[in-house]
């Protein structure tokens, strides 16, 4: 709740290296992420914005606080369970979907910008569910 | 062949369709009307004649019935006139070489073996919903849905959506300004007050109330106004943890 009603790195960066949006259309929750790197591709500084659900929200403003300082070939392989353990709350399969986006969006993100590569397990149908 | 086709009450507003209006006007226009009465059939009485549908449809599953078995209705012409949709077995009357005619209505669109025990069971719970009477079950659900709406007035932080009681079954859609539905639903959820959250399969809808998802809080013959009053608690949970 900390997280929901004062999220960190909240607000788009202006001069972003990489950026990306998207929208989880089951809940019409929107994220929308830009990232600095520095030196050897590492995440200097992120920034988001977006609407809707507690959970959405308040993860993707976790997240940021996790990724900064690292490199964007780690955060793409960063496994969702890391945010999860993060968020330490037991989340059902549809608002599963909702701790994620951030990431989801993040990683896309990183992947326009750098060629970093994009989960496997979201094959080619759920690329769709990230929308640019 | 040109279709009209609506639900008979909407499943996210509970607005009570005008169906015979729309039906007359698809007749004008050489359509054929059809309607989904999934969401009315358990909550007051159907009358195909009185509606004037060519088609009709109802889920066992919306009327304390099983899952999995429903009932389309339609006008014998049509359906004297209609092709199968499915091969296989009962719904043949010769088979030949060269040839094949079809088995009697209803037996022509009943191909293969039919889900028995959820047709039986599906036939008692319509005897169940008789018993205790469809105009009750109106009325009393129009009781329930006037006190909610009545209730939720009282919050001017929470929107409700959709027509007044007397035109509506027994749901009410609303929004608690700032939070979303989800997480509306999630604090209900901890209260013991399960309700729907999201678009409701009506996502044009959603665009057109300007709303990402609503709330749907749904009365049946079981629900006791006890109970609106705890989805009025409820929100005042919502709102305290939210705000």
């Amino acid at each position: 709740m900390d997280h929901y009603k004062s999220p960190r790195n909240h607000g788009l960066l202006p001069d972003a290296d990489a950026a990306a949006e998207g929208q989880n259309p089951l809940c019409g929750d929107e994220v929308a992420v830009s990232v600095r790197l520095g030196e050897g591709d590492v995440i200097e500084s992120v920034g988001f914005e977006g609407r809707g659900c507690a959970i959405s929200q308040a993860a993707t403003s976790m997240l940021t606080d996790l990724v900064q300082g690292r490199t964007a070939q780690d955060v793409a392989a960063m496994p969702k369970e890391e945010l999860l353990d993060e968020l330490g709350i037991p989340l059902t399969p549809v608002r599963l979907k909702c701790a994620i986006l951030g990431l989801g969006v993040l990683k896309l993100a990183l992947h326009k910008a750098r060629g970093t590569p994009l989960p496997e397990e979201w094959g080619t149908s759920a690329r769709d569910l990230v929308l640019e | 062949m040109k279709v009209v086709a609506t639900g008979v009450v909407s499943n996210s507003l509970g607005t009570v369709n005008p169906v015979e209006q729309l039906a007359a006007w698809a007749h004008d226009h050489g359509a054929v009307m059809v309607a989904d009465a999934a969401q009315a059939a358990p909550h007051r009485k159907v009358d195909v004649q009185a509606l004037g549908c060519d088609f009709l449809a109802v889920s066992a599953h919306k009327m304390c019935g099983p899952s999995g078995v429903g009932a389309l209705w339609g006008r014998a012409e049509l359906l004297e006139a209609m092709e199968p949709f499915l091969t296989g077995g009962h719904m043949i009357r010769a088979v030949g070489p060269d040839e094949t005619s079809w088995g009697e209505l209803p037996h022509k669109f009943e191909a293969g073996t039919a889900p028995m025990a959820e047709a039986v069971g599906f036939g008692a719970a319509i005897d169940y919903l008789n018993a205790i009477g469809f105009d009750r079950i109106e009325q009393y659900e129009h009781e329930l849905a006037a006190y909610a709406l009545e209730r939720l007035a009282e919050l001017p932080w929470v929107t409700s959506y959709g027509p007044p009681a007397d035109r509506r079954a027994g749901i009410v859609s609303f929004n608690v300004d700032g939070v979303h539905p989800h997480d509306v639903a999630q604090v209900l959820d901890f209260e013991g007050v399960a309700i729907r959250a999201g678009h409701h399969c009506c996502q044009p809808l959603m665009r057109k109330l300007g709303v990402a998802a609503t709330n749907r809080a749904s009365f049946y013959v079981y629900t006791i106004p006890e109970e609106i009053d705890r989805l009025v608690g409820g929100l005042h949970l919502v709102r305290k943890a939210f705000s």
